[in-house]
């Protein structure tokens, strides 16, 4: 996250890297409007961050990174910080039932 | 298709681009601008551009808008051309915009940074036609192309630092060996697969194994690709590589984007299209149709050890892919290219075609240039690569006349010669004169936009017309640089209508490199006693530099070590060569430069204060050592130019001979030369890149008048600096002195489209009134070239009936009529030249019989051979053939003098020999000169007894410049063709004369031009042979080969230098002079165009 928000070099690749992806993609006019606020003010953008964890909720584990992330911003950068909440201990081996699942084995 | 300034236009309104704004964007420009000169003569100029802090992010932002607008067609780019031209347009106008900006970015120092960032810097290169550019972004960096060690590196990191190596050398394309370098790289990778792979998907986890098994394979397909263009780049095979290419990279593409490797998948994306592009600016893919002398080149231009051709330059590929350059439909070409654009290889590229054409009839191909000197250095040229290929490259050397040998030359059936090398004067008369029985191919005109100046712009257009009109299957290609609507040209050369096409690149965005082109003046500087220094005023008044504003301060104080005094006077500029010196001298640190001045005196001091003013050389270069024993062995060791090119500084004038002038271009060509100091005349002889040009005056002398430097002629001229593949940016200047304002105005004006001299004459004639009066100014010396011109129908036809009936078709032939006959405006002209043609074929049956012959053979007017018969039949007592041996016409007693009585009644002889004369000279003191000269006096002893002068230095450089200018100027030019020309009217018979007496004769002005009294001797020289070594060769040449008759063969001459090793070229030099045996075989190597 910090790297997102604070180094240009990071996003540019982003910005170019869905670019490459932007061609037939039904997002493509969004993806326009977007990149040409960002060429006119590249802290003009907007940063989602997806903690997942298998505890009990608790909000400490966001108001560390809230505040740390909110220090330094660039102008126009917003930061949205959301939390998903999976049942106990069931992080582990969530890949491989995954790839068990898209080849139709249920466990 | 090349980039077109539409394309870029219209990328402005592409919705990235158009986000920054037009004035960001134009605030770009100039920051780019900016960091460009500051990076190339930064050094040099203190550049006074204001600087601020978020200039770098500002630049990246833009980079990021045109790489967004390119990325959105580079699927395009990796497909064939055609599907969507629009998309395919963007792709490349946004990669030529955004490598503008990247190549100025520093490179990131973390090492996958950095590998990615060269990749996709070379790419966007690539995919926007900027290859030369990124070779000299190449050359400019050091640590950033090393591929980082494999000592420890897993194997996947090993797998990209090799492919990085590979690159890198198939975007350096540094020679043969470099790039056949990846095919042991990329078999090595195959053995290390073995012992690497295994070990490196055993990670204990199944996502890791399975992430790095899918890089592998990206990484796997990406060296099959890489292997398959390097194939495809050495040697044209396989023949269709676009298959393997796209199903390699696409299969790569697809397994780095499941490996979830974006940077990696990203850089193959541009990769592909690179792949692509690469293969289509090779010279394998743009002659894959042609025949196999073509291939053949292409064979040698590749394996070639020095400067190793792969790819072709955008504009070339454009002539040769786009415009149909090999077209066989089409008769004539006129190719208006960008100075240093490459021309010479298209050249060659037709040559091969046109011989191909030809082959069964035994085809010919001449290649005009405008020089001697520019002639020797196309030999050179020409020799050097297409000799490998088994064809026989031929120069015709000597003034105009047709000597002995070049007669045996032109006619020999048994080796007969491919390409002919030749001035206009001399191809005139071999047409004239059908002294090739073969059919003429094709004639290569250079520097074709000669056919405006004013000199010797009709001779050349009436040559074209002789050749049109005299060799009817001849096809025709004219280079020149800077002419708006060539196919008007195109059109008059083309015997069929359709036949004829323009192939336009001047205007294209691709430039050879950045300009900058400014005025300079010295300004008075405190900080010294008597000091001053040089600013440089940057315009922005040409669309042919770059628009940079300001006043920017040059070099220190007192850049040359002279007071004040000699530059300003009360704050008037003066001295305006010596601050040419001294902005050349500057400007020397970053690579040769050019400092002109429009007399030969004032190249002497500029050349001799520049010298004063530099430092030593760390060590001077063996090359320029070669070329100081060569001119002190030659002229003089006390010579002046031996002491400053000690410096590094040459000089380039008329008052040198062609072998010292070609040496001083070859020294500026190696990069031996910090400096060269040179008369305008170089703007035709100067065929290689330097760093900067400088101008003293705006002016060039015309005969006896001053006149302004054409626009054409001066961008031709400026055009060469800046180097491709060096420099980055040239940089021009202009003496300021008092003329700011139409300094300005001059450099603003436009090149426009070429105007035939004829129409000139007659557009000047009818704004005086006098059109109707056309008949009665023919005589004068401007109209001299038309009148020969007819005298060549007469000759022909010798009947008045059928002249007048054949003169509106002989008008027809030339440009100026043609265009006047086809404009309803101008037919009162047409008319009027008409007219006064059949009124001189009415004058032309007047004269004695014979006379219009005669004018053919000697390239004399008509009116010159009657004065010469009236001269020599005046003369006291008759010539008679005795007196045209070598030993009695050059001997004491004999009738030189007699023959240069008679060369001054002669109007085209005349002027120069009076020139001369005008320093207190007659007749027999130019004949006692040239007697010296032949009988091999040297420079030194011939300038001491007849140009010694009072107020001369110690050394008498005055005396020797004079005696050169005598002899290089007056007697190699007017003497030779004098001879020769006196020869023929003089009555001898030469039909009853035996064959040696005809090729004695012949050989006289052979003799006056190479400074040597045997045949022998002329057979060396006409080689290249060095004047001093040629008496001694000449009878080595003797000894070897006996009285066999078939010595008497240039190409048989040639075989012989060729054979001979250092100590044969020990044995045959004169005693005690500086050059070594090994030195005259190495200049020998060097005139000759043998050296490799």
């Amino acid at each position: 996250m910090e790297d997102l928000r604070d180094s240009q070099a990071v996003r540019d690749d982003l910005l170019k890297y869905l670019g490459h992806r932007a061609g037939l993609a039904p997002w493509r006019a969004r993806f326009e409007r977007a990149a040409g606020r960002y060429l006119q003010n590249t802290s003009d953008v907007q940063l989602f961050g997806f903690l997942v964890r298998d505890v009990e909720p608790h909000r400490d584990d966001l108001r560390a990174r809230v505040s740390g992330l909110a220090l330094g911003s660039g102008k126009g950068t917003r930061i949205e910080l959301l939390a998903l909440y999976l049942p106990h201990e069931s992080l582990d081996g969530i890949g491989d039932a995954m790839v068990l699942r898209r080849s139709g084995v249920e466990r | 298709m090349s980039l077109s300034t539409g394309a870029l236009e219209a990328l402005n309104k592409h919705w990235a681009v158009a986000a920054i704004g037009s004035d960001e964007l134009e605030r770009a420009g100039e920051l780019v601008g900016q960091r460009l000169v500051q990076r190339a003569v930064g050094r040099q100029i203190s550049f006074s551009f204001v600087k601020s802090s978020d200039e770098e992010p500002f630049l990246v932002r833009v980079a990021l808008a045109f790489e967004l607008a390119a990325i959105e067609g580079l699927d395009e780019l990796s497909r064939p051309a055609g599907e969507n031209q629009n998309l395919r347009d963007q792709a490349v106008a946004a990669s030529f915009r955004a490598f503008d900006i990247r190549r100025l970015l520093p490179v990131p120092e973390e090492t996958l940074d950095r590998l990615f960032f060269v990749l996709q810097l070379s790419a966007i290169a690539y995919c926007g036609d900027r290859w030369s550019d990124l070779r000299r972004w190449y050359r400019e960096q050091g640590e950033a192309l090393k591929a980082p060690s494999v000592a420890d590196a897993e194997w996947d990191r090993r797998l990209l630092y090799r492919l990085f190596d590979c690159w890198v050398r198939l975007f350096r394309k540094e020679g043969w060996d470099d790039l056949d370098r990846i095919r042991e790289i990329i078999s090595g990778l195959r053995d290390d697969q073995r012992i690497h792979e295994e070990r490196r998907l055993q990670n204990g986890s199944k996502a890791v194994d399975r992430t790095i098994a899918l890089r592998l394979a990206a990484l796997y397909n990406w060296a099959k690709a890489t292997e398959t263009l390097a194939s495809y780049i050495l040697q044209g095979q396989p023949g269709d590589p676009f298959g393997t290419l796209d199903k390699h990279f696409e299969a790569g593409i697809k397994s780095a984007a499941a490996s979830g490797d974006a940077q990696h998948e990203v850089v193959l994306r541009w990769l592909h299209a690179t792949s692509r592009i690469m293969v289509t600016n090779s010279l394998w893919w743009a002659t894959r149709t042609v025949n196999s002398k073509t291939s053949d080149f292409v064979r040698s231009l590749t394996k070639r050890e020095h400067q190793a051709m792969f790819e072709l330059l955008p504009p070339q590929r454009a002539a040769l892919l786009e415009q149909g350059l090999l077209d066989q439909a089409k008769t004539a070409i006129v190719v208006d290219l960008p100075t240093s654009g490459g021309k010479t290889l298209l050249a060659q590229f037709r040559i091969l075609q046109a011989l191909n054409q030809f082959q069964v009839d035994g085809g010919w191909v001449v290649y005009v240039a405008p020089t001697r000197a520019l002639s020797a250095q196309i030999t050179r040229r020409l020799r050097t690569d297409f000799e490998p290929i088994g064809l026989r490259v031929e120069q015709l050397t000597g003034a105009v006349e047709v000597d002995a040998f070049e007669e045996e030359l032109l006619a020999d059936r048994s080796e007969p010669f491919d390409i002919l090398v030749a001035t206009p004067e001399k191809l005139s008369l071999v047409i004239r004169n059908r002294k090739v029985d073969r059919p003429l191919a094709l004639v290569v005109m250079d520097e074709a936009h000669n056919l405006e100046a004013e000199g010797r712009g009709l001779r050349i257009e009436l040559l074209l017309a002789t050749v049109k009109r005299d060799c009817p299957r001849a096809n025709f290609l004219l280079l020149m640089p800077y002419v708006e609507g060539a196919e008007s040209v195109a059109r008059w050369l083309a015997q069929d209508i359709d036949a004829g096409n323009a192939i336009s690149l001047g205007t294209v965005p691709w430039k050879p490199n950045e300009r900058i082109i400014g005025l300079y003046r010295a300004v008075a500087d405190d900080s010294a006693r008597g000091g001053w220094h040089l600013d440089f005023e940057t315009l922005t008044a040409s669309e042919k530099a770059m628009p940079l504003h300001g006043t920017h301060r040059v070099g220190g104080v007192k850049p040359i070590d002279l007071p004040k005094s000699h530059v300003l006077t009360k704050g008037a500029q003066k001295g305006l060569g010596l601050q040419t010196a001294a902005m050349g001298a500057v400007m020397s640190a970053r690579g040769t430069s050019v400092a002109v001045a429009n007399n030969i005196r004032t190249v002497w001091k500029m050349a001799g204060e520049a010298a004063r003013s530099l430092p030593e050389m760390e060590e001077v270069p063996s090359d320029i050592r070669l070329v100081q024993d060569f001119v002190r062995t030659e002229i003089s060791a006390d010579f002046r130019l031996v002491g400053m090119l000690e410096k590094g500084v040459g000089v380039h004038h008329a008052g040198l001979s062609d072998d010292v002038r070609a040496l001083m271009e070859w020294l500026a060509e190696t990069g031996s030369l910090r400096m060269l100091c040179a008369t305008s005349t170089i703007a035709q002889g100067i065929n290689f890149p330097v760093s900067s040009v400088f101008l003293s005056s705006r002016y060039v002398p015309q005969g006896t008048r001053s006149v302004e430097i054409a626009p054409r002629e001066f961008w031709n001229l400026v055009g060469r600096a800046g180097r491709i593949g060096h420099d980055s940016v040239g940089v021009v200047g202009l003496s300021e002195g008092s003329d700011r304002d139409a300094l300005i105005e001059f450099v603003s004006r436009n090149t426009g489209a070429l105007v035939s001299r004829l129409v000139v004459l007659l557009d000047e004639l009818a704004a005086q009134g006098s059109l109707a009066k056309l008949s009665d100014v023919l005589w004068k010396d401007q109209w001299e070239d038309f009148r020969c011109y007819i005298a060549h129908l007469w000759a022909e036809k010798k009947n008045l009936d059928a002249v007048l009936a054949d003169s509106e078709q002989l008008l027809r032939q030339t440009y100026g009529y043609t265009s006047m006959r086809n404009d309803p405006q101008q037919r009162q002209k047409a008319d009027a030249l008409l007219d006064a043609t059949h009124s001189y074929a009415r004058e032309l049956a007047e004269m004695p019989q014979g006379i219009a012959e005669l004018a053919d053979s000697t390239g004399f007017s008509p009116e010159g051979v009657q004065a010469a018969m009236g001269g020599i039949g005046n003369l006291e007592s008759r010539l008679t053939v005795s007196d045209w041996a070598p030993e009695s016409l050059f001997g004491s007693g004999g009738r030189m003098a007699d023959l240069v009585g008679v060369m001054l009644r002669v109007p085209q002889l005349k002027q120069d020999l009076i020139e001369l004369g005008g320093q207190g000279f007659d007749r027999s003191r130019i004949s006692e000169i040239t007697n010296d000269w032949v009988n091999g006096r040297g420079l030194e002893a011939i300038a001491r007894e007849y140009f010694s002068r009072e107020n001369d230095d110690e050394v008498g450089t005055a005396a020797l410049t004079d005696a050169c200018r005598a002899i290089y100027r007056t007697i190699v030019n007017s003497g030779t063709w004098g001879v020769s020309a006196l020869s023929r009217v003089s009555g001898i018979d030469f039909d009853a004369l035996s064959e040696v007496d005809k090729r004695r004769i012949n050989a006289l002005p052979a003799m006056i031009y190479h400074g040597v009294s045997s045949e022998d001797a002329v057979l060396m020289r006409m080689n290249a042979a060095p004047r001093s070594a040629a008496e001694g060769l000449g009878s080595l040449y003797r000894d070897v080969t006996g009285e066999d008759m078939g010595r008497y063969s240039v190409g048989a001459a040639r075989r012989f230098l060729r054979g001979l090793g250092a100590d044969e070229w020990d044995g045959v030099r004169p005693e005690g002079v500086p050059l070594s045996g090994t030195g005259y075989k190495r200049v020998w190597e060097i005139l000759s165009g043998e050296a490799s």
